[in-house]
């Protein structure tokens, strides 16, 4: 084994001196990631030594980076509902407002929902609630997880189980509307 | 499908950057030939031995389990060596280093962000204070099913080049950092709830995430860490109102307690 280095892997090791790593925990921040910052700022990280040139390039994201993918736009489109939805919300609170203001106000709020503006909104609204109820279906599987043995229950249970609950509860909604009324 | 007898030769750009020397990073252009069993990775080392042995990246196994070799194969987070150039026929195919990175040289990233969350979130067994049962940790299929999903992550980070929140907020301790911590949480011979709950319930921990779901749609293993955050997110929420309604019973490293 001549020229094999000093520091051989098959040789001994010297002794590590370096301090143990401090344990810990700020909970305040990723006290980690600040280490990490840390080394960057003092230039001790690794790869920072005379060998390698360290010099990372950043890249920054695109503004229209939530039109990018498929998903993206999913999403998009699920957050941008909401606003559609919190319109509406809105409008019904108005009319609340309205009905305690006393008839001139309430005439003033049932004529104002035959204008375009509004119907659109309601339209939008409808729609809204529907992707937003479609995709709650579609995600609730991913929380809720019923454990069977070595398995889990399968997504189209937790879907059954959400429109089954969504069913009594328009029921007993009508139920009771429909016996105020009569 | 109509690509059996697939192969030709194919434009592969890829992104490379010098630190030295470049501002900027730049698509380099190389023909690559190909056949039907040509993987991204054999791309990259046809390029690498015959074209320009200046580029750089990682790899290892060339077997989807090291978790070494993730790129952006036209604009989506893939493992190199799990895709083949027939899919991409007839190119051109981009080469890019993963989204959301810095980048140290063509296609290598900084790893040092995501390992130090990875390791913040103690992502290993913290045995019973009360000292281990005899004989031993043993635990059950049932027990091992609870968690046996997150456990099969190789942190690749295609979640993290996936995740628009990783972008927007660098701080957020990401998918597969939260998705090892779930892991952990749910297996019953660990004892570290308590210790990792403070990391996930704050700002930086789990709530940056807004369920977009493209991390899930990216794991090249099917952990869902998706679900893993929006099921730590429920257990967070769990926590705070067990604390709210009866302050130090509920203990958050209960295991029993625990969420679903
Ligand atoms: S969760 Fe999936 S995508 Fe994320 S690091 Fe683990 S294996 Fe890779
Ligand atoms: S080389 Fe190991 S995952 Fe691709």
């Amino acid at each position: 084994m001549t020229g094999a280095p000093t520091s051989s892997p098959t040789g001994p090791r010297p002794e590590d001196t370096r301090p143990a790593p401090a344990r810990t925990l700020d909970v305040g921040r990723l006290a980690q990631a600040d280490r990490v910052a840390r080394r960057r700022e003092e230039g001790t990280g690794a790869g920072d030594g005379t060998v390698s040139q360290r010099n990372p390039y950043r890249p920054t994201m695109k503004r229209t980076w939530f039109l990018a993918t498929k998903e993206y736009r999913a999403y998009f489109l699920r957050e941008g509902a909401a606003v559609v939805v919190g319109l509406f919300v809105l409008n019904l609170m108005l009319g609340m407002v309205s009905i305690a203001a006393g008839l001139d106000s309430w005439t003033w709020w049932v004529d104002l929902q035959r204008n375009p503006f509004v119907l659109v909104l309601n339209v939008l609204a409808l729609a809204a609630a529907v992707l937003h109820t479609v995709s709650w279906d579609q995600l609730t599987p991913s929380i809720i997880k019923v454990q069977r043995g070595t398995r889990f229950l399968a997504d189209g249970w937790i879907i059954a189980q959400q429109v089954l609950l969504l069913v009594i509860f328009a029921a007993v909604m009508v139920a009771w509307l429909g016996g105020a009324w009569s | 499908m109509a690509h059996s007898e697939a192969g030709g030769v194919m434009t592969v750009e890829v992104q490379r950057y010098r630190p030295d020397v470049d501002d900027t990073p730049r698509l380099v252009s190389y023909e690559v030939p190909w056949t039907q069993d040509t993987s991204v990775l054999d791309a990259l080392n046809y390029i690498k031995d015959e074209l320009d042995s200046s580029i750089t990246f990682r790899w290892s196994c060339r077997m989807a389990i090291c978790g070494s070799c993730g790129f952006m194969l036209n604009g989506e987070p893939k493992l190199g060596c799990e895709q083949f150039l027939r899919t991409y026929a007839p190119g051109p195919l981009r080469i890019e280093p993963l989204a959301n990175h810095a980048v140290e040289r063509d296609l290598v990233v900084d790893l040092e962000p995501f390992m130090t969350k990875l390791a913040a979130v103690e992502p290993y067994l913290h045995p019973d204070p009360t000292g281990t049962p005899e004989p031993g940790n043993l635990q059950t299929p049932e027990q091992m099913t609870r968690y046996g999903q997150f456990a099969a992550c190789i942190n690749c980070m295609l979640c993290y080049a996936a995740c628009p929140q990783v972008g927007l907020a660098t701080d957020f301790l990401g998918p597969a950092a939260i998705t090892a911590a779930v892991r952990y949480n749910k297996d019953s011979r660990d004892f570290g709830n308590a210790q990792r709950l403070p990391l996930l319930d704050q700002e930086d921990g789990l709530w940056p995430c807004t369920f977009v779901g493209a991390c899930s749609t990216a794991c090249p293993k099917g952990v869902d860490p998706a679900a893993a955050i929006q099921q730590a997110k429920f257990a967070a929420t769990m926590d705070w109102a067990t604390e709210f309604v009866m302050p130090h019973h509920g203990a958050p490293g209960a295991k029993d307690g625990g969420h679903a």
